[in-house]
Formats: C-alpha cells, structure tokens, sequence
C-alpha cells in the first residue's frame, strides 16, 4: 500500500515536471497505514478479567518506514491460553488493541443471575440466565463446567461482543 | 382442527402453519415487488422443498457425529470463533468424560408431562404462572428472573396431584415466559397491545406462530419420533430426543430476523428452544 502511494507521488512528480496537470495526491501514510501488535510477554502483567488477560491498555507511538510516520499501537499480554475462558482474554485483548476500551455500557447492565444446574428439576429455568451470562462482561463461570459448554449460547455472547466493537471500530476508522 | 396434543398431528399443524407463513410471505411479496412473487410461485423451489436430498441431509450421520463431539473451535457462525471449553489434556478431542446434564431424559420428562396435563391443565396452569410471574415476579417490567419464577412455580404446583409433572411442565411454561421478547420483537409486541382488546391472548397467538415454524424446523430434521408409535414412551423418547438434539445445535448459525418477520424464529438458547418446541410439540394452547 504504502509502494502504491509512492508510485502515485511519483507519477504526479512527472506529470509536474512535464508540464501536464498532475493527479490527485494520495492522502498522508498515516492515514492509509498503521502497525498493531499483540504481544505475548510473561513479564507482563495479568489484567483483572483473567490471568492472560492485558493488565494495561494499548500503548502508542509512532515508527517510521522509509520515510513515512506510521502510528504504532501495542499491547502486552502475558499468554494466551486456549482452554477454559482463555480465548476470552484474546478476544478482548484484540478489541481492546484495535478499537480501544468500550464504554461504560458493561457497567450499566444489571448483574446476570447464577446460574445453578444441579439439581432434577426445573432444569430449562435454572439454565435459562445463561443467556443473560455474558464471558465479555465478567462472567466466567459457566465456562469452567464443562457440562455447560454444549447448552451454552456462546454464539449469542459473542455476536454482541463483535458487534460492540466493529461499532467502536467503524466510528474511529471510518471502515470495518 | 389438528389437536397439537396428538402426538402424530403436530407434525401436520408445524407443516401447515409454515405453509401458510410462506403463502403469507408471497402474498406480502408480491404486493411489493412481482418479482419476488415469481420467485416465491418458482416451481424449483417446491421442487427442492420436497426434494429428498434435503432429508437425507437432515439425518446426515456425520451430523451425528458432529453432536457427540465436544463444541471446538471449528465451528460458530461468526469468523469461526474458537469457543472456550475445557479439551482433554492430551489435546485429542472426545467426548466430555464428566457427567453430562441429563438433558434428553429432562426433555422427555417435560413433554410428557404437557400432554398428560392436556390443554385445559395446560391453560391453567399458564394462567396461574402468567399471573404469578406479573404479581411477584415484576414480569409486566421486563423479564422475570428465573429464580422468582421457579419458586412461582414451585407455589403453583403444591396442592397438584402429581406434582412432579406439575413442575416439569410449569418449568416449561416459566422458561417461555421468559423467552417471550426474544421471541416476539417490540414492534409485533407494540403492535399487538395497540391493535388488540386482550394482549395476553393476542402474544400467546403470536408466540405460536413462532412454536409451529420451529417445530416446522424440527420436522425437517427428520429424528422425530414414528408416528406409527403414537403416544408411546419410545416416540415420546425420540421426540425429545431430536428437540434436545436441533436445539443444542441450531444455534451455532446464526439467525437473525427482520421486525415483525413471524416466520423467522431467531437465534434462541438451548432452555427457550426446547421449551418452545416442548409447548407446541406436547399440545399446549
């Protein structure tokens, strides 16, 4: 991309230099570019929504590439762990690189209700608040009985995680 | 009039409300756009309605297999998410060694305390939850919480004769109260109260559109129990059986419906799928 852009200023310097009017300037590299890294880095340290969750918020700086300035942005993790609520922590730490904190919607929301499966009866009344147990707000529980997992509405969970932040992302970047 | 409650004819009443949904769709359809009322005439697409592939597609035995393995991370209808889970320690997937919710068994427990109640019990008992959750449970101010609904139903059932099966079909009844916002959206549901002179008459119609296309769903699925096995333990036990299996799994596409479409059932949990289905399957009005 920033090859193309370079090529672009190149033709319109021709175009300028043999008296022809010259092609619309491509925007800026920082507009078109930018560097995201995902750091994992035991040194790190955990967040307070899980052991390999980002304990800090993405950081930034600028690098320069050939010439261009180009916005950096990185976040350190100290793993990433793929069993148990682990993706979690990779989702949120992805979001939380690429399209900052969210806002304070979490917070408003009222706390879901336990869930309580034991027991022989009123079994689709107990499971029921799985739907309200949202693992991106907090509620990890239910993902550490593995008897759960299949009656689990993940999809559901996750559907509203990515819409949140493909909203978040749209009006920061103005594209998806 | 089909009874739901017969256990051979909610298959034909699942059949015929989708039916009709669909004659609705085109009608609406072809009021909009001719095209699309072509379309919906196409007579390929009867053809593939019928066209028994589909069938054999339902009961695909890798789709068997694909329900006996643990959820993983190949699946999910947003960009193949990786679920979380807890996989075996040597990292082969299997199927989970601890004890598995008794899922099926519940399944049939509920349904077969719907049609034992019948549709006069059944109403009932709806009424008394109904009011109940309204009462104590705050469900006129949104959805009640499970835990007052089961002690709601818990209060409900204690004079009933049998109270096992009082509770296993109140618990249906509490789980659909629940689910009726997810099912019905607010504009049918803002619709129904300015339009209809009784509201809970009104939704409870609506909501059993909604029952008969996801039992149109769970016909298509072809694991619904012989009706030549009518009213039998080993039809209820099949019947139950493919409720658990559709709704365990239906939901890792992803629905999602058009305002005030009543022939789109969305994207539902495992409790309000089999509860739904447990209603209409099991005959309650």
């Amino acid at each position: 991309m920033l090859d193309r852009r370079r090529r672009q200023l190149q033709i319109g310097a021709l175009a300028e230099a043999l008296g022809r009017s010259p092609p619309v300037a491509p925007p800026a590299a920082g507009a078109i570019a930018s560097l995201a890294c995902f750091l994992v880095d035991p040194a790190a340290p955990p967040g307070a929504a899980g052991a390999a969750a980002p304990g800090r918020d993405a950081t930034g700086t600028t690098v320069t590439v050939d010439g261009d300035a180009l916005s950096l942005r990185e976040i350190r993790v100290p793993a990433v762990r793929t069993t148990g609520d682990g993706p979690i922590d990779a989702y949120a730490g992805l979001a939380l690189l690429l399209a900052g904190p969210g806002g304070d919607l979490a917070a408003a929301v009222r706390p879901p209700e336990a869930v309580e499966p034991d027991g022989d009866d009123f079994l689709l009344a107990r499971l029921d608040p799985l739907i309200d147990a949202d693992p991106f707000r907090g509620a990890r529980a239910p993902l550490a009985r593995p008897e759960l997992i299949d009656v689990y509405p993940f999809e559901h969970h996750l559907h509203g995680f990515i819409d949140g932040f493909r909203r978040r992302y749209l009006a920061q970047r103005g594209r998806l | 009039m089909i009874r739901r409650g017969h256990p051979a004819r909610w298959r034909a009443a699942a059949i015929t409300a989708l039916a009709g949904l669909a004659v609705a769709a085109a009608i609406a359809g072809a009021a909009a756009d001719p095209r699309d009322a072509a379309r919906a005439a196409d007579p390929r697409d009867a053809a593939r309605a019928a066209d028994p592939r589909d069938a054999a597609r339902a009961a695909d035995p890798r789709d068997a297999a694909r329900a006996a393995d643990p959820r993983d991370a190949t699946r999910g209808g947003v960009n193949g998410p990786a679920s979380p889970g807890q996989p075996p320690a040597d990292g082969k997937l299997r199927p989970l060694s601890i004890d598995p919710l008794p899922r099926t068994a519940y399944v049939a427990r509920a349904l077969a305390a719907v049609r034992s109640l019948g549709p006069a019990g059944c109403a009932e008992l709806d009424r008394a939850l109904y009011d109940a959750a309204r009462a104590r449970c705050r469900a006129d101010a949104g959805t009640p919480a499970a835990r007052c609904l089961v002690d709601a139903a818990r209060a409900a059932c204690t004079g009933a004769a049998d109270r096992a099966r009082c509770e296993a079909a109140a618990d249906v009844i509490a789980t659909n109260l629940r689910g009726q916002t997810a099912l019905v959206d607010d504009a049918t549901r803002f619709r129904l109260v300015r339009g209809s002179a009784d509201y809970r008459t009104a939704l409870a119609a609506e909501l059993h559109r909604r029952y008969a296309v996801l039992a149109a769903e769970l016909v298509l699925t072809g694991a619904t129990g012989s009706a030549a096995a009518t009213g039998s333990a080993a039809a209820t036990s099949d019947d139950a059986r493919a409720i658990d299996e559709l709704c365990a799994h239906r939901d890792r596409a992803l629905h999602a419906c058009q305002a005030q479409d009543a022939a789109c059932v969305p994207s539902l949990p495992w409790s309000r799928c089999v509860a739904a289905l447990v209603w209409f399957v099991g005959g309650g009005p």
